[in-house]
């Protein structure tokens, strides 16, 4: 094959991948706390590519990032849902000991009063320690703004832990809106201006139009480089036939 | 491409939410019943160029890794336990809870189930039961020729006996709360259990600390807001129809690569 139809395969691959990412980004359009993912592509330059040819420009996926912009608020009315304003993310510990980090704060208690998300990680409170309340005689929860949880008439019992990551785009997504910090990652510091709602959670960031309309943009992307294939193969099968007849 | 599976799982999960806002709109009426809301979460993520992948043999890093979602989830449906209205009907034996807390209501099978409708009845036999004709813990019977039942904040029920002017006490209706209401298993009819994640039914008098108090003449309606339902409905609706875009575009490139010769 000749270098016209490498090029096209480089772009129909990189294509079915930035597919495979907006289709994830309209599965998790009301995920609460999902942050959208997006594609960098990059186009790589092959100097003295081929016979006759100068260079050749093939196209490849670089990288994906965390589109980190807030999305919408929705007002739920459950004590233990919280939405961050403002940026910061919520720290959990996983089952296997793993710390994360995330945006889901739809939270609830377990049986023995640990703070937990539905997937069961435990919430954790500035310190890196898992949060515990009291199992009896707390009432209704309110949580200020700070972040700091009390009961009904008493006093300050933990403080949720709203950590600051400027190098979040390291950071390793493993799923159920949980990052995990790389190798030799700094330990994030809290976060002093964000604010913590009660009774709010934050929706997803996906921006529908804007994913929509990429949908179009990758099939007809796609079509056109299927279409370069065909015609590179044309031409080919064209040259074939001529220098045979010319023989 | 994985775009099928993954819109796929989107489509499902939006499914699971209309069942739950239709389950909520349909029961907008139900005495005591608390509104559920499905919650998702996106599934694992598949690395196609690690992020921290060392790019040189200086020690440089690649800062950003290419991830892709497998999709999403239903992680769960989570109830709302906020207070639902009070309304007035002036039937001594309907009782809400105004605050936190439970009826008990003991089952047929022996068991104990868990109740936020008090809209109680007597059976032959004078006991306070529910409106399946099951007996309302701690089982207080009202003597015949009662004329009047009342029932204060703290759950003591006192019954005016013929023609006597002084009350005679009944007993308590004591109420039962637990540290994860949503971590309760509901079984219809009203009912809730007590389950693994729930923890362990604290009996406790209304009014305690943490408990609530009981009001006479009144039934808790639902706390399923109906607006925020048709909104959520529509945007459900919406989310399903753009996950069925993507089937249809990772259909037509497949087609599209069809037609490669």
């Amino acid at each position: 094959m000749s270098e016209t139809s490498y090029i096209s395969i480089s772009l129909a691959a990189s294509l079915q991948r930035q597919l495979d990412i907006t289709a994830n980004n309209i599965a998790n359009a009301n995920t609460a706390g999902y942050k959208g993912e997006h594609v960098v592509f990059e186009s790589f330059m092959q100097k003295n590519a081929g016979i006759g040819l100068d260079s050749a420009e093939f196209v490849r996926d670089t990288g994906s990032y965390i589109d980190t912009r807030p999305g919408a608020m929705v007002q739920t009315g459950n004590p233990l849902d919280l939405a961050l304003h403002g940026e910061g993310w919520f720290s959990y510990r996983t089952a296997d000991g793993q710390q994360t980090y995330g945006r889901d704060g739809s939270f609830t208690l377990d049986a023995q009063g640990n703070l937990i998300v539905l997937s069961g990680a435990k919430v954790l409170d500035e310190g890196g320690a898992p949060i515990m309340l009291p199992t009896e005689g707390i009432g209704t929860l309110s949580v200020s703004e700070d972040g700091t949880i009390s009961g009904n008439g008493t006093g300050p019992l933990a403080r949720i832990g709203v950590f600051d990551i400027p190098e979040i785009q390291s950071y390793k997504r493993i799923g159920s809106g949980m990052l995990i910090a790389p190798d030799a990652a700094a330990t994030p510091r809290p976060a002093l201006s964000t604010q913590v709602m009660q009774g709010s959670l934050e929706l997803s960031n996906v921006n529908p139009i804007r994913e929509m309309t990429r949908l179009i943009d990758v099939q007809r992307a796609y079509e056109r480089a299927n279409t370069l294939m065909g015609n590179a193969d044309t031409l080919r099968r064209d040259s074939l036939r001529r220098i045979g007849q010319a023989v | 491409m994985k775009a099928l599976s993954i819109a796929a799982t989107g489509m499902m999960a939006q499914q699971t939410n209309v069942d739950v806002i239709s389950n909520n709109i349909a029961n907008a009426n139900t005495t005591g019943f608390k509104s559920s809301r499905a919650a998702f979460q996106d599934l694992i993520y598949q690395s196609m160029q690690r992020e921290g992948a060392l790019t040189s043999s200086g020690g440089t890093a690649r800062p950003v890794g290419i991830d892709i979602g497998l999709g999403v989830q239903t992680a769960g449906t989570v109830r709302l336990n906020t207070q639902g209205g009070m309304v007035s009907t002036e039937n001594s034996l309907n009782v809400a809870i105004d605050g936190r807390g439970y009826f008990s209501v003991l089952m047929p099978d022996g068991s104990e189930a868990y109740t936020r409708d008090g809209t109680f009845q007597l059976s032959a036999e004078g006991e306070i039961v529910t409106m399946q004709g099951y007996q309302v813990n701690p089982g207080l019977v009202v003597p015949e020729n009662t004329t009047s039942i009342d029932i204060n904040e703290q759950g003591i029920v006192l019954a005016y006996v013929e023609n006597d002017p002084e009350p005679v006490e009944l007993g308590q209706l004591n109420i039962a709360t637990f540290i994860n209401e949503p971590g309760m298993r509901p079984v219809g009819n009203n009912f809730v259990l007590a389950t693994e994640a729930s923890g362990e039914a604290q009996i406790v008098n209304p009014g305690d600390p943490g408990a609530g108090l009981i009001r006479q003449g009144y039934l808790e309606a639902s706390n399923v807001n109906v607006i925020q339902q048709i909104t959520d409905l529509i945007s459900a609706q919406r989310a399903y129809e753009m996950n069925s875009k993507s089937i249809e575009t990772a259909d037509q490139m497949l087609s599209s690569a069809n037609q490669i010769r």
